[in-house]
């Protein structure tokens, strides 16, 4: 239980830790530098929230049953309730980055 | 202790990023990175990639004398001692400027273990918990490379549970030395090392740090380990047989050890989650590369689109690690900011403890996913030893293991977080509280509701509000 709150924490640092500087990069460097880590950080987004609602569903699951357990699902979706994105596309495009310069393309 | 980082970020309360919104200017991101911190890091990568890369098949035979002679080729360069402070022949740079170190030096699994064991966890000890004449004995030679340091803390029946260690310490009879018995397990750079630092129990109870110089009464080495993979990297017992230790080399205070061995293992985690992206940006480079040149069905592999998603997966976690590396480091900076004396500092790096460890188990997992997939890139070729994705392979898997497991780490975040918030430092409880008041309202829909105000990445934005809401309830 305590390995997936662990889980959930280090998805939500992540998210944040990446949101905040590809709008950095993009508030300092101008529209087009913020591109590509605009592409990153979609795709990363949609992840982070596949697995953090994976890991709290069997967080809830292990401390609640029945209708306490159904509410906490209900607010659990709630509060990851998202547009999707097409992270097929999202990831393609910064895997054209990286192909075209040889090796990491978003430092 | 160290220079300043230049950007004003926010020097945040640990763990409040789960409670709290953060704006993009309180964050440091590589892209602050100074002309300075620039410099050590490219003057990193160009030393690896001129000196030790040409000389990976001897570090790989484990020739001790190649990679001691490198070390001391990077200590004349200055990148030994990078947090060593100038009064002890160091640079006193900043740990954004030791992150870009750590991540640059893992151009190779062994060197890189063998750097960072000196620089890091061997070296950091005395630089936080030495008297001064303990730092002007051996920060010196740490600095130039002319006695690399080694670090145990484990034990053939504990390591993550570290206080149970079994060695024993007793003060001899004329009250000059300390009389060491035990054997401590896992010393990375044993071989080649002038110097251990390790611990046990003062007359089997206090857990205590010490120095222990290579030759000394009583000490020896076991045999090499034979290990997955850091091959080139030395792995040996330290056996302390009645082993006499001056009375000063006692580091830190008696009983005090584990504040010693967890506040080194906190700044090696979070250097460690540095060096597994550097890790990571060479498997990618080495997957596009041999990607690029393979071709099947008439097409370069890289064409296609399952390889397609290895590669950018591969770029996209790492550059969410080197955010939360450089994020945290910044953080670090920012907390040291004035702090003259190494006992102030101890505390101040603590606060981070939480993000330290998460960086340790993120980034450890990322490289390994990053070479397994480098693997899978090189096909038949990425199984055996000519080509390099072999061994990134089997050197990545020890990052999950040492430094504290991930399971350990694991479960420190939550322990942490919890202590702060019942120590009334974090209202975590508070906020959990209102949260599950909020449940059902239209409030509760973090991430579903478009803001008015939505701006670049706005959608993403409210799937950060939503996770921090999934994290409290």
């Amino acid at each position: 239980m305590l390995g997936h709150f662990a889980d959930i924490a280090m998805e939500t640092y992540a998210l944040e830790s990446a949101l905040l500087r590809t709008q950095k990069k993009e508030g300092t460097g101008g529209a087009e530098s913020g591109r590509l880590p605009a592409a990153a950080v979609r795709c990363f987004a949609q992840d982070a929230l596949d697995g953090i609602e994976v890991s709290a569903r069997r967080l809830l699951s292990a401390v609640a049953d029945g209708d306490p357990l159904r509410t906490y699902i209900a607010a659990l979706r709630q509060f990851t309730k998202r547009d999707l994105a097409n992270t097929v596309a999202l990831r393609r495009q910064v895997a054209e980055a990286a192909i075209e310069q040889g090796g990491y393309p978003l430092g | 202790m160290a220079t300043e980082t230049r950007t004003p970020v926010l020097a945040a309360r640990g763990g409040s990023f789960l409670i709290e919104e953060r704006r993009v200017e309180e964050v440091f991101t590589p892209e602050d990175f100074s002309e300075e911190q620039r410099m050590i890091g490219e003057t990193t990568a160009d030393f690896m990639e001129k000196e030790m890369v040409p000389r990976i098949p001897e570090i790989l035979a484990l020739k001790y004398e190649t990679t001691r002679s490198l070390l001391r080729k990077a200590g004349e360069v200055g990148l030994l001692g990078v947090e060593i402070p100038e009064e002890y022949g160091g640079l006193g740079l900043d740990k954004v400027s030791g992150c870009l170190v750590s991540e640059k030096s893992a151009r190779d699994g062994s060197f890189a273990v063998a750097f960072m064991g000196h620089t890091g966890i061997g070296t950091l000890p005395i630089v936080y918990f030495g008297t001064e004449a303990q730092k002007k004995k051996y920060l010196p030679r740490f600095a130039a490379g002319e006695w690399i340091s080694s670090y145990s803390l484990s034990e053939a029946s504990s390591a993550s549970d570290a206080m149970n260690a079994k060695a024993r310490a007793v003060l001899s009879p004329d009250g000059k030395s300390w009389i060491l018995n035990g054997e401590k397990m896992w010393l990375s750079n044993a071989g080649f090392a002038d110097v251990y630092i390790t611990f046990a129990k003062v007359d089997g109870e206090h857990f205590t740090a010490f120095i222990i110089e290579k030759g000394s009464p009583g000490v020896s080495l076991g045999a090499e380990e034979k290990k997955t993979g850091i091959k080139g990297s030395s792995t040996r017992p330290l056996i302390l047989a009645d082993a006499v230790i001056p009375r000063e080399n006692l580091l830190g205070e008696i009983g005090k050890g584990h504040k010693i061995a967890f506040n080194t293992l906190n700044i090696g985690r979070f250097k460690l989650g540095a060096g597994c992206m550097g890790g990571a940006k060479g498997a990618l480079r080495a997957a596009v590369g041999y990607g690029r040149g393979r071709t099947a069905f008439g097409h370069p592999i890289t064409d296609f689109g399952l390889v397609k998603h290895k590669l950018g997966e591969m770029a996209i976690l790492i550059y969410v690690a080197e955010a939360m590396v450089y994020r945290t480091a910044g953080m670090i900076d920012r907390n040291l900011a004035g702090v003259t004396q190494a006992a102030e500092a101890i505390p101040r790096i603590e606060e981070y403890d939480v993000e330290c460890s998460m960086i340790k188990v993120w980034c450890s997992e990322m490289l390994d996913y990053a070479v397994d997939e480098t693997v899978q890139v090189f096909g038949g070729a990425g199984y055996v030893e000519d080509y390099p994705a072999e061994r990134y392979w089997r050197d990545a898997r020890v990052n999950r293991i040492f430094e504290g497991t991930n399971e350990i780490n694991r479960l420190l975040v939550p322990g942490r977080l919890v202590r702060r918030a019942m120590k009334g430092e974090l209202p975590i409880f508070d906020k959990a509280m209102a949260l599950m008041g909020e449940v059902g309202s239209p409030a509760a829909a973090g991430a579903a509701a478009p803001a008015a105000e939505d701006g670049f990445l706005g959608p993403e934005s409210r799937m950060l509000a939503g996770a921090k809401k999934a994290v409290l309830m």
